[in-house]
């Protein structure tokens, strides 16, 4: 499962036991999700101004991530996740999200429309930080892995000409096959074979999985 | 049996049924999806913690391509094009241009934050290209099949800036081979006489 709640059966217990047993070990051992966070925030509980810090502390490197790909500009991705988590708390708060199982969808949409102002460069930032004021805790925004530059650099050196040059091309940019492919004198195809197996060997070299080729 | 934490939550439930495969990922991150698919992904991923996780690696590998190069810790053979759109975001480049079997007098300086090699050379018609690397007249690497841009009429090469900003110097000899069918034919000779930055 992508959030990593794995329920474990044995085959010795039947299967509404291990049922129970998965729903106890998990009430005992699983975080809340999103859902269970958007309904502590809106049922305004004692544990909801933890729940908001949870919630952000959760959402706010994807809302980033989404940023980052949509807007392709690292501070303008840092704008949209704390402006998108602030609307979605403050709409929380307020109980004016009917459904917070739909929480999701919700910040899905949100992030739609804040991009799209951003990209307008109809910045609403100060606005709506006074509306909403920031008395959030504001969470490390970075999910991503730490490379090791030393390490990459030498993987990058054992890949061969062409995968490095196609890796560069596509990542130095982000551009897309059809354009690396331009650049150099290939098909669309033959950039993404090559960028898939390019990744790959990166990947296992990173993870020191990878006799070298 | 659906545990009470996620009853009435089918959304999230749904958007992390299934975990998207890297090249779709990297698909995603580059915008070659379609419309439709692109919104899928942007809500499956914001719903999906070990998702969001995989891309942000992606991310970061780019991340770290475009540093790893940038700090002149990459060799890589490129196209004019490339080296322009580089060199239109303000990257300082240094380009030594040298004619089928000629060399040059070359150099690195402290500011320079790109080096870049142009061999002429008649490519047309050739499919494959090797290159072979000599210092000082001893066969030090040999590069197979490299990128090329046959209609340019040369091959790019961008060397490890930080290496051979750190070497005194030195005489380099690359040799163009091309390789078809028919077996292995010398396409030009290019010698670059470096001489090791000195401190003012």
């Amino acid at each position: 499962m992508c959030n990593g709640a794995t329920l474990r059966y044995t085959s010795s217990v039947p299967a509404s036991e291990q049922a129970v047993e998965a729903m106890q070990s998990r009430a005992v051992t699983q975080p809340p999700d999103e859902v269970e966070l958007a309904r502590r925030i809106a049922a305004g509980a004692n544990e909801a101004k933890e729940a908001e810090a949870q919630l952000y502390r959760r959402l706010a490197p994807r809302v980033r991530l989404y940023g980052r790909k949509h807007l392709r500009d690292d501070h303008a991705a840092a704008d949209l996740a704390q402006q998108v988590l602030l609307m979605t708390i403050q709409k929380l708060r307020a109980g004016q999200l009917r459904e917070p199982e739909r929480v999701i969808s919700f910040v899905f949409g949100m992030c739609r429309m804040v991009a799209m102002d951003l990209r307008r460069g109809q910045l609403r930032r100060e606005r709506l930080l006074e509306q909403y004021g920031l008395d959030l805790t504001i969470a490390d925004a970075s999910i991503a892995p730490q490379l090791d530059r030393d390490r990459l650099a030498s993987c990058l050196d054992r890949l061969s000409e062409r995968e490095r040059s196609v890796m560069l091309m596509t990542f130095y940019e982000d551009r897309q096959a059809d354009e690396v492919a331009g650049l150099l004198g290939l098909t669309a195809g033959n950039v993404r074979v090559i960028r898939h197996r390019a990744l790959g060997r990166l990947r296992n070299c990173m993870t020191g999985r990878e006799a070298t080729s | 049996m659906i545990p009470p934490s996620e009853r009435g939550s089918p959304l999230v439930k749904e958007a992390c049924s299934a975990a998207i495969e890297e090249p779709k990922l990297v698909e995603y991150w580059l915008g070659e999806l379609d419309e439709a698919a692109e919104a899928g992904i942007d809500e499956h991923v914001l719903g999906c913690a070990a998702c969001s996780v995989r891309l942000a690696g992606i991310a970061a590998l780019a991340d770290g391509i475009r540093a790893t190069f940038r700090h002149g810790a990459m060799r890589v053979f490129v196209t004019d094009a490339f080296v322009r759109n580089v060199a239109a975001q303000g990257v300082r480049v240094r380009e030594y241009r040298v004619p089928r079997n000629g060399s040059v007098n070359c150099s690195v300086a402290p500011e320079d934050e790109m080096l870049v090699s142009r061999l002429e050379a008649p490519l047309a018609g050739v499919h494959r290209l090797d290159a072979i690397s000599y210092l000082d007249d001893t066969a030090t690497e040999v590069f197979h099949d490299v990128p090329f841009d046959a209609a340019s009429g040369e091959v790019v090469v961008a060397p490890k800036l930080a290496a051979i900003r750190a070497m005194p110097s030195h005489r380099q000899r690359v040799r163009l081979i091309a390789i078809d069918e028919g077996g292995e034919r010398v396409i030009g000779d290019y010698t670059f006489n470096h001489a090791g930055h000195q401190a003012t």
